[in-house]
């Protein structure tokens, strides 16, 4: 392995986007996982990319919308949409305290 | 003599008032809902949901982009705009970046008191989603997702403001217009108008005029949150000049970061450092395929607005000739100034209606043409039957024997009570003056 392509503080700065705290075993492991996706996506240097457009969309769509007012066939209920979390209290999801 | 020029550029969202949901079918009107009742798989962020814009929410927010004589894109697209925060359970919030709906606006604003004119750039108008609601209670932080994916339409204007005065009176008429435009309550107390200035202070070189160029803006700013009136944008930006003023005074300079109002103790403190674009790590919205727009249906957009306040005074004050002052009062709801005109429309004499109004003369609560009757009465010179005068004069001279003594024994203030009483069985079609002499004839 050569040079490193990020540098400790970007792996921090990464983590701390993503809410994580990495051990400094973890930072060495990710430091290494993320050079080698960054040096991955580096092949594409090799190709003459300055005549194609950015694609934005794969799909050959544009302007899908719905009607304001359409009816709701995805309402969920209090019950339906608490089900999936470990903590509520009084029909609201509870996370430990941000402020 | 200040060293400084503040420059302030403002961040505006107001929430639309569709039936529905920016991206799903949900109910929009959150306010006062029981929790979590108007949900479903996309505004929770479930995976696997897949986002459908809104219609109605896209034209509305384009017609905000056309009142604030904003270019509307031909070609426009959703973005992912990533955090991690409670109150956004995908992790990203669908909004816009590069390619916004609407783009380089204007916003002329008249100052009724000193009659002058001041003109504002609009950077941007883009689409967004709202997110959950937080409550922090004890240990905990709970959360709501009724609000998750309102519609949120995010204005952004130039930093061409210097002083909280222009703000105000900026923020007031942008108010003023988006409820004109009958697509939001831009209602501050309930949130679903919201504002966020930008604040930096400049020094002062000989050349005043380098102040508005772009590269000659302050190398930080401090972004203000969580205002809910017109009166505390005003109190946090003359906090904030104050401030950052000190420590630029000790040769420092203030810190790039977002700050929170606090209304009791009359203060900005210091909430987190600003994130920068790129940590946002912005892009395209790949389950959202995007917008291509037609010339005719953007121009229609423009033409379909209504005669908008400013509009409204130009025209009161060259076809109506209504004082400037008038006009502006007049034209602050379009509900007011449709009724004004209708009223004029009948009765033709604009100033004096707009007197009548402004200084609540006549109920507006009338029909206009109820309205224009009671103008005609009160504005026709009063015309005094003689005759039922003189009875009447007499009549209430014999009903109030003891009252017409008190006067003759001296008490003249019971003079007025008498008038009173004749205007009064008159039902008001008297000269006062004429009463008032004739009662003094018939008791001496």
């Amino acid at each position: 392995m050569g040079k490193k392509i990020l540098s400790r503080e970007e792996i921090l700065h990464l983590a701390g986007l993503a809410k994580l705290h990495l051990s400094d075993e973890e930072i060495n492991k990710y430091q290494g996982q993320l050079d080698e996706t960054i040096n991955y996506i580096k092949n594409l240097e090799e190709l003459d990319t300055s005549k194609v457009v950015p694609t934005n969309s794969v799909v050959d769509l544009k302007n899908v919308t719905f009607e304001d007012g359409a009816e709701n066939k995805k309402g969920l209920t209090v019950g339906e949409s608490l089900s999936n979390t470990k903590e509520t209290e009084k029909n609201e999801f509870a996370v430990k305290r941000i402020m | 003599m200040n060293k400084y020029i503040p420059v302030i550029g403002l961040e505006i969202h107001v929430e639309l008032k569709t039936k529905s949901k920016m991206f799903c079918q949900c109910r929009a009107d959150y306010f006062a809902k029981k929790p979590n009742t108007q949900t479903c798989p996309v505004c929770l962020g479930l995976p696997g949901a897949l986002p459908v814009p809104n219609k109605k929410a896209i034209e509305w927010v384009q017609k905000i982009g056309a009142a604030l004589d904003c270019k509307l894109r031909p070609h426009s697209k959703f973005d992912r705009k990533h955090y991690n925060y409670p109150d956004l359970a995908k992790g990203y919030q669908i909004s816009q970046y590069d390619e916004p709906f609407a783009v380089n606006g204007r916003v002329t604003v008249c100052n009724p008191r000193n009659k002058t004119k001041k003109s504002f750039g609009i950077t941007r108008v883009h689409m967004e989603e709202d997110t959950a609601k937080l409550t922090h209670r004890g240990s905990g932080t709970y959360v709501n997702f009724n609000r998750s994916g309102v519609p949120l339409v995010e204005i952004v204007t130039e930093p061409d403001f210097h002083n909280a005065d222009d703000v105000k009176m900026f923020l007031e008429e942008l108010q003023v217009i988006i409820r004109y435009l009958d697509v939001s309550d831009a209602d501050m107390e309930k949130g679903s108008m919201r504002m966020e200035p930008n604040i930096s202070l400049q020094k002062i070189t000989n050349d005043r005029s380098q102040i508005t160029k772009k590269s000659e803006l302050p190398n930080y700013k401090v972004e203000v949150k969580n205002i809910n009136s017109f009166r505390f944008v005003k109190q946090a930006i003359e906090y904030e000049i104050k401030r950052q003023t000190e420590i630029l005074e000790k040769g420092k300079t203030p810190v790039q970061e977002t700050r929170g109002w606090d209304d009791k103790k009359n203060k900005t403190y210091s909430q987190r450092s600003k994130e920068e674009a790129q940590d946002y790590r912005y892009f395209p919205e790949p389950d959202i395929p995007p917008f291509i727009f037609e010339e005719n249906y953007l121009d229609e957009v423009g033409v379909s607005l209504p005669e908008l306040p400013q509009e409204k005074i130009d025209r009161y004050i060259a076809d109506y000739k209504v004082r400037e002052s008038d006009a502006f009062v007049l034209t602050r709801s379009r509900k007011l100034a449709e009724y004004f005109e209708k009223v004029v429309s009948i009765s033709k004499k604009p100033q004096q209606v707009a007197n009548l109004i402004i200084n609540k003369k006549i109920s507006i609560d009338l029909t206009p043409e109820k309205f224009c009757q009671k103008v005609e009465a009160l504005l026709s010179p009063k015309v005094t039957d003689r005759k039922m005068l003189s009875e009447t004069v007499k009549k209430t001279i014999v009903d109030n024997p003891k009252v017409v003594s008190d006067y003759k024994a001296g008490k003249k203030n019971v003079l007025m009570f008498l008038v009173g009483q004749v205007m009064k069985a008159m039902k008001g079609r008297a000269d006062a003056n004429l009463v008032r002499q004739q009662l003094l004839e018939n008791i001496l």
